[in-house]
């Protein structure tokens, strides 16, 4: 058991060296592609292609299994960033920073799919594209929250300072995030209408919750994938001028 | 076999819903994951230049 | 003892040395109140002038005035100071120098908190707001705007001065618990409800904002000197 943690330990921080984690990267891409691909199809297709439809909305709430993962993944991968930046701030490592400006892209573009598909979830449910309901609100909060990182990382010449600046930015995030979410939840019962009722179904038959876990699981492999593929591409381009990448990147 | 694919692709007239939704998730995607790739070649060309 | 008599004194140096400068311009102290009149006034003109609809809206209104305001405020809350040095020598002393920003803080709400609080008087008349809520009016926006100029001088350090609309961006999904508070103390009080829970609340963020928000401001500024 010790000899397991201490293996993963070491491989850890074996990972946060540039160099190390290119090499892991390289070799690895295709087979977390391949398996990203899998996982991610396999769920997509059980669920959109064979689960039973549901007896209230019909085939429509079959958006779940792109909506929810993309939420989940959404807050995941903020809480990601939240961590890389506590290790930037704490280790000063590099790496650390170069993954919060990796990650980023990649949550906003999860929080944009998670916004977008429950709005076009709501017009035939609800009967409207929008609706201020407390989950809506603070995933579209969270967005503003990616924006503003990607923002002022872009905005600093500097990308060490950049990264510097963005860590903090991710830390206080992290622990706001709930408190936004408390208080928007608050805000909600306080002007909600009574007659309006959400159409979402707290305990579903396991036939649609076993596509929906695979589906999770494939947009987590997804995301490994994505992450690897920029951070290995966010390495080469801030260390270009240093000799390992000569060596490794260049004169392939 | 075609009947199923129809009932699939319509979906009680909610198909363009459902499909829309999973066209973004394939838009999304592919464009985070095609431009660090992008990236990567554009580096490649230019190193190999300046040296 | 004689370690917490020190920051006390350079505690209230710096605070005494930033109120003075700033009551030396008059436009520190003016224009927030212009910026939140011009504000509260675009409403009733996009809107129209009809009582009811503004009197609804009035307190949200006011609420996001005075968040734009006191955002906007703040932003050159250090660009002097890092220009002329002073702000080298807050580093280089030995004291705490989250305390030191804290001072800065402090005085940046004093000199404009009070401009924004007579703006907010004079759009509560401008926007029919219910008589019975201008007293929570004053103490919500009191607490709000404190917690807005710390929110803000992080901002202003996290974007190197450089550009208000980031700064913006940065700072104001932020400010979204202090808004629903704010706002939700104004409907307490048009409904003659009792808001006190909701104040306590504030002062519990601002307990925890004051000492987290200067900390990581301090981290933030020392960006500005690698």
């Amino acid at each position: 058991m010790n000899r397991i943690w201490s293996g993963i330990k070491n491989w850890l921080i074996a990972m946060g060296s540039p160099p190390l984690f290119y090499r892991w990267a390289t070799s690895s891409l295709p087979w977390l592609a391949g398996l990203a691909f899998l996982m991610f199809s396999a769920g997509l297709i059980w669920g959109i292609g064979f689960s039973p439809a549901d007896y209230k909305q019909g085939d429509v709430y079959r958006i779940i299994y792109i909506h929810v993962p993309s939420a989940i993944l959404a807050e995941s991968i903020y809480l990601l960033m939240a961590v890389g930046g506590f290790i930037s701030m704490v280790w000063r490592a590099k790496i650390a920073g170069m993954l919060i400006n990796s990650a980023a892209p990649l949550g906003a573009g999860f929080t944009l799919v998670a916004l977008v598909t429950g709005s076009i979830w709501g017009k035939p449910t609800w009967g409207t594209w929008w609706v201020w309901d407390a989950r809506l609100t603070s995933t579209l909060i969270l967005f503003f929250l990616y924006a503003a990182i990607i923002g002022l990382h872009s905005s600093i010449e500097n990308k060490t300072k950049a990264d510097r600046a963005v860590s903090i930015l991710a830390v206080l995030g992290v622990v706001i995030v709930p408190i936004i979410k408390k208080s928007v939840d608050w805000w909600q019962t306080l002007h909600q209408p009574s007659t309006f009722t959400l159409t979402s179904s707290p305990s579903m038959a396991p036939e649609m919750y076993l596509p929906l876990l695979v589906c999770v699981l494939g947009f987590y492999c997804l995301f490994v994938f994505m992450l690897s593929n920029s951070l290995r591409g966010e390495i080469i381009s801030r260390e270009r001028d240093k000799a390992w990448v000569k060596k490794q990147f260049f004169k392939q | 076999m075609l009947d199923s694919l129809q009932i699939l692709f319509l979906m009680d007239g909610n198909g363009p819903y459902v499909w829309s939704c999973l066209l973004i998730l394939i838009i999304v995607t592919g464009v985070n994951i095609i431009i660090p790739i992008i990236r990567l070649n554009k580096i490649s060309r230019e190193g190999n230049l300046e040296e | 003892m004689k370690d917490r008599d020190d920051a006390l004194n350079w505690f209230m140096l710096v605070l005494r040395r930033d109120l003075t400068l700033s009551f030396r311009r008059s436009a520190t102290y003016i224009t927030p109140l212009i910026f939140f009149l011009i504000v509260v006034t675009f409403f009733p003109l996009a809107l129209g002038p009809s009582q009811s609809l503004l009197s609804s809206m009035a307190s949200g209104i006011i609420w996001i005035s005075a968040l734009l305001s006191s955002l906007l405020a703040v932003e050159g809350i250090f660009s002097e100071d890092y220009r002329d040095g002073t702000l080298d020598q807050y580093f280089v002393s030995s004291e705490p120098v989250f305390v030191l920003i804290f001072a800065k803080v402090l005085c940046h709400w004093l000199v404009c908190g009070a401009p924004i609080i007579l703006a907010s008087i004079i759009s509560s008349i401008f926007l029919y707001l219910p008589s019975g809520a201008l007293i929570a009016l004053i103490i919500s926006l009191l607490l709000g705007t404190l917690f807005m100029s710390l929110l803000g001088a992080l901002g202003a350090a996290l974007s190197l001065g450089k550009s208000a609309i980031l700064s913006a961006i940065i700072v104001l999904p932020f400010s979204i618990p202090t808004l629903l508070m704010g706002t939700a103390i104004m409907s307490a009080a048009i409904n003659q409800q009792d808001y006190s829970g909701f104040l306590l609340i504030m002062g519990a963020m601002l307990a925890i904002g004051i000492p987290g928000l200067c900390l990581l401001t301090v981290e933030a500024i020392l960006l500005n000197y690698e």
